[in-house]
């Protein structure tokens, strides 16, 4: 009976630590040409996300969710749909940001690091990510996932994120999951969700009155 | 005699009593875990938002600002003892000038000359003076803080801040900070962070 008990135990055990298991990768050819694929072959993407908000003066993470579109070259959208309503589109060298009905807009090429900001999580969503010129990156897997943890090399991001870690399906190489870990510990986890490929994104979602 | 005697210990206890009406206590007293609001910013015709977190910690408060995509913008600490720490202030708004007028409006809005005070005098039932680091004029009604604004020999952009609340608790719902000659607003709508 003992024997029994010990056994599941380990059997729990094992599996709770095997869902984060991850190891260093070897050969990172398979992901590397797996994820440059996924970015060539994908011209849209629509997927839900929840993000949550861990602050160490917090004991709880500050939750929100909503919907993300990206849309062939560099239009991109995060709306907020809970427990607010916020949208923040990436169009070109522009962001219109619409909260709660208040529309502004911002000229990107006036804020490098504002540039850099918005390169990136392009880059992250469209499956452009692995820019190995800007970031320190070491390559690992799990059963489910890769992961890149991308250290910036620029000392200006680095003052803001000091590692961002992403973690691409193995299946699809789609990006899962992006946590941005800022100095100091504290850090913001999205998690992506029924995603679709290359369905049909109109050009007005990216507008905003 | 006796009468005399008895007439004065009334009057006494009357005056203490006045004396005596009920301090009111610094809204995050009231919550252990922290605050969360939703943050509106308006200056001119620019309109920034954000999420601020505050919180009381060991002889201070601390004030955090993220930008609603995650990353955190400000994050300072007001000791009660007057001092001011920052762990985290973004390029743009690295100004000495900024600084100073930003920890002048968190003092009036968190209340802070109310943590310890070095002098309070109640001005009729419901107005209190509070004197500490800032100089501020607190409104009440039914111990809970409407108004607070500070105030100062040369003082131009005094600080003004309402309170609303929705429910029974000390807590504000709804802040709103405004200043004499400067078009900058601040709007915080507390979020249930369960």
């Amino acid at each position: 009976m003992r024997f029994v008990l010990a056994c599941v135990v380990m059997l729990i055990y094992g599996q709770a630590i095997g869902q984060d298991d991850f190891e260093l990768l070897k050969n990172t050819q398979a992901l590397k040409e797996g994820v440059k694929a996924m970015a060539a072959n994908t011209n849209s993407i629509t997927t839900a996300f929840k993000q949550e908000k861990h602050i160490s003066i917090l004991t709880k993470p500050l939750k929100s969710k909503g919907q993300m579109y990206f849309k062939k070259p560099d239009m991109l959208k995060w709306a907020y749909t809970s427990p607010y309503d916020y949208a923040i589109i990436f169009k070109a060298e522009t962001i219109i940001i619409n909260d709660e009905g208040k529309v502004s807009n911002f000229d990107l090429s006036a804020s490098k690091s504002f540039m850099e900001i918005n390169q990136i999580i392009v880059n992250s969503v469209s499956g452009n990510i692995l820019q190995e010129e800007q970031f320190d990156i070491q390559y690992l897997s799990s059963s489910k996932y890769y992961l890149a943890k991308m250290v910036p090399k620029a000392e200006q991001l680095k003052s803001y994120i000091s590692v961002i870690e992403v973690y691409i399906d193995r299946n699809d190489f789609t990006v899962s999951k992006i946590k941005l870990i800022e100095k100091g510990g504290d850090y913001t986890l999205i998690d992506f969700y029924n995603k679709s490929l290359n369905t049909d994104v109109s050009d007005e979602i990216f507008e905003e009155q | 005699m006796r009468f005399l005697k008895n007439s004065s210990l009334v009057l006494f206890l009357c005056l203490i009593g006045f004396n005596l009406q009920a301090q009111p206590k610094p809204f995050l007293e009231q919550s252990e875990d922290g605050l969360v609001y939703n943050a509106g910013f308006q200056y001119k015709d620019h309109y920034f938002s954000g999420i601020l977190v505050i919180k009381s910690i060991e002889n201070a408060q601390q004030v955090v600002l993220l930008s609603k995509m995650g990353p955190s913008i400000l994050d300072f600490i007001i000791y009660n003892n007057g001092e001011v720490a920052w762990n985290k202030k973004v390029e743009a708004i690295d100004k000495p000038i900024f600084d100073k007028a930003l920890i002048r409006d968190f003092r009036t809005l968190l209340l802070t000359p109310l943590y310890d005070p070095v002098k309070i005098k109640w001005v009729g039932d419901q107005k209190l003076k509070v004197k500490k680091h800032e100089k501020v004029v607190i409104t009440t009604k039914n111990e809970r803080v409407n108004a607070s604004e500070n105030r100062g020999v040369i003082n131009l952009f005094k600080t003004f801040v309402t309170y609303a609340y929705t429910d029974e608790d000390a807590i504000p719902d709804e802040i709103c900070l405004t200043h004499r000659n400067l078009k900058l607003k601040i709007e915080l709508t507390q979020l249930s962070n369960e």
